[in-house]
């Protein structure tokens, strides 16, 4: 952390706002990505990253320096987007068989529908939502390791400290999600060998 | 091993998370299964799919509308900062100011902890204390005497001086003590990147302390950076450790963390944690904790004394750790050196029962050498930065 960074935060702590939206500034990325790609749409990632990072602001006076700000910061902020996924499923509970909510709006769920098959039918943008849509079919827990872990690139022990879970159960529940995504992909006739390039959009 | 088994190890071996004996076995089950090695590659897909998803940007107004959130959600804020019921007026006295520290440690660094361990059997100059039973604090005795430097070093077998209302603030230093020590934690731990910057990078790790170096076996994945050196069991140089507690009043809390980042900064040191928090009487306090090189630490100590009326809480040190550095080094040459036994004897290995029982004592070598050069960071650590706990006080 550099000293200007703990001089923002010493500033944040004591309650100055505009030194802790410097300070977050850093993370809102990150943190927004992490957001999104829990939710699965931009709306809702906008409201829980927001609902993260207030909670980061309100919770500073628990930062004790034991780990360092972004670690606590990552903690405070898988947590928060959990809490806030689990309160939004309680709400939503009613309408559960509404079509989920995507940015590109009614994409087709099968891609079979699509006569020419996947390698002509979809462009990149709609590949990167049919995985995106794969990932938000996934349990909260098994979603939220496999998105800090292969998507943010967090070692196990991180996402061991941001979630406060044994080792093991990161380990095993990383594994059922890579197991449960295989079968996603290759159901929805993702896989191949060309399926990562055009993703890519090479 | 069994298919059903190999199957749940793919997943972590792909990230190289396994430990050395189960990676081993499930390499000798890969050779022989070729279904296993296709489940294998699946999963590497599916994180080469992922890997390859897009960053994406939040959208236009997210930092508008974070700001107006943030406006609403300020006042719980205020609330949660001050942490201390208003109880009855404050008696001053050594005790009452670590009582204070000792609260306010609870939020804080865990940096403030390990302090609370040692002050406990620090001499705390009987002439530096301030005891006002007055109601209304301290302001009635006038300000605190500024510290003479050369009268507060620790005497060998001093123990602390009772003065009134310390039993009081010591058996709260004892529950902060219990309620948020963290074994092992010390103010450099954890602060690495910070104190990064005062002295050449440590070597990169030994080959032989990781099993990292071969391929795909990884055992815990990230190591920490050797300090130990292949060619000498002895350190270079003593290792000196200096901390110190203090109590600085200042008429401006900003002003008085203005001349501390200025003196930690001017000293070529480091700034390791903060908190703010409130006296019993509702006086402001906020502590800092500021390291600076060992060499510097004298520089420091005659700058904060000379921020306002100064009272030393604890202090420790100059302390000689070579000994204890010394015998680490030398525990850790005769485990390496188990080490690399070991693994001759693996690679010699007839069977995987003989394999495996050699891997099973292989990962405990690695953690005690593991567990020993952490030990040793943490002393480099701790004198590399002379640590200096300040509260500042509202005068």
């Amino acid at each position: 952390m550099s000293l200007e960074e703990e001089s923002l935060l010493a500033r944040a702590r004591q309650g100055d706002l505009e030194a802790f939206e410097r300070l977050a500034a850093a993370y809102e990325r990150k943190v927004y990505n992490l957001a999104y790609r829990l939710t699965g749409n931009h709306d809702d990632a906008s409201d829980v990253a927001q609902e993260a990072l207030i909670k980061v602001y309100t919770s500073l006076g628990d930062f004790r320096g034991d780990a360092s700000f972004s670690t606590w910061l990552y903690r405070v902020v898988s947590n928060a987007c959990l809490d806030e996924l689990r309160r939004r499923k309680r709400q939503r509970a009613t309408s559960l068989d509404e079509p989920m909510a995507t940015d590109d709006g009614g994409l087709p769920r099968q891609l079979a529908d699509q006569g020419d098959g996947p390698e002509e039918a979809l462009d990149r943008k709609e590949l990167q939502t049919m995985v995106q849509r794969a990932i938000s079919a996934l349990d909260d827990e098994h979603r939220v390791v496999i998105v800090l872990r292969d998507i943010q690139g967090y070692s196990y022990q991180e996402i061991a400290d941001y979630l406060g879970l044994s080792l093991g159960t990161v380990k095993s529940r990383l594994s059922r999600a890579r197991t449960a995504l295989q079968k996603k992909f290759s159901e929805l006739e993702l896989f191949g060998p060309n399926f990562v390039r055009r993703v890519q959009g090479r | 091993m069994l298919c059903d088994r190999a199957e749940e190890l793919l997943s972590a071996f792909l990230d190289e998370e396994l430990p050395s004996h189960e990676s081993l076995s499930l390499e000798r089950h890969l050779r022989a299964c070729p279904a296993c090695t296709v489940r294998l590659g699946e999963l590497r897909e599916v994180q080469a799919i992922l890997a390859s998803l897009e960053e994406v940007v939040p959208p236009q107004g997210f930092s508008a509308s974070l700001h107006e959130r943030l406006i609403a959600a300020a006042p719980a804020r205020v609330a949660s900062i001050v942490p201390l019921a208003p109880r009855r007026a404050a008696r001053w006295s050594a005790g009452r100011w670590f009582a204070a520290a000792a609260a306010a440690a609870v939020m804080t660094a865990s940096a403030g902890s390990y302090y609370l361990q040692t002050a406990r059997t620090l001499p705390v100059p009987p002439q530096l204390v301030a005891v006002d039973d007055t109601p209304g604090g301290m302001n009635s005795t006038g300000p605190i005497g500024p510290v003479n430097p050369g009268s507060t070093a620790p005497q060998p077998g001093d123990k602390v001086q009772p003065t009134p209302g310390t039993s009081d603030g010591l058996s709260s230093g004892g529950k902060a003590q219990s309620g948020t020590t963290q074994p092992g934690a010390q103010p450099a731990a954890g602060q690495s990147d910070a104190a990064d910057g005062l002295q050449p990078p440590a070597p990169t790790p030994r080959d032989s302390v990781g099993i990292a170096t071969q391929p795909g076996t990884t055992g815990s994945g990230q190591r920490p950076t050797a300090v130990a050196s292949p060619a000498s069991s002895q350190e270079q140089s003593p290792l000196m450790v200096y901390q110190a507690e203090y109590q600085v009043q200042t008429a401006n809390l900003d002003e008085g963390l203005s001349r501390l980042v200025t003196l930690s900064q001017d000293l070529n040191g480091t700034f390791l944690s903060v908190g703010n928090s409130r006296l019993d009487n509702g006086t402001p306090i906020s502590i800092y904790v500021i390291g600076v090189p060992y060499s510097r630490y004298q520089e420091a100590r005659s700058g904060i004394l000379a921020i306002g009326p100064t009272l030393t809480v604890s202090e420790s040190g100059p302390r000689d750790v070579t000994a204890e550095a010394n015998a680490l080094r030398r525990d850790m040459d005769s485990l390496l050196s188990q080490e690399k036994q070991l693994r001759t004897q693996l690679a010699a290995a007839t069977s995987d029962g003989e394999s495996s029982q050699i891997s099973v004592r292989l990962s405990e070598v690695l953690q005690q050498i593991t567990d020993k050069q952490a030990r040793l960071e943490q002393l480099h650590d701790q004198a590399r930065l002379a640590t200096f706990r300040v509260t500042l006080v509202q005068q």
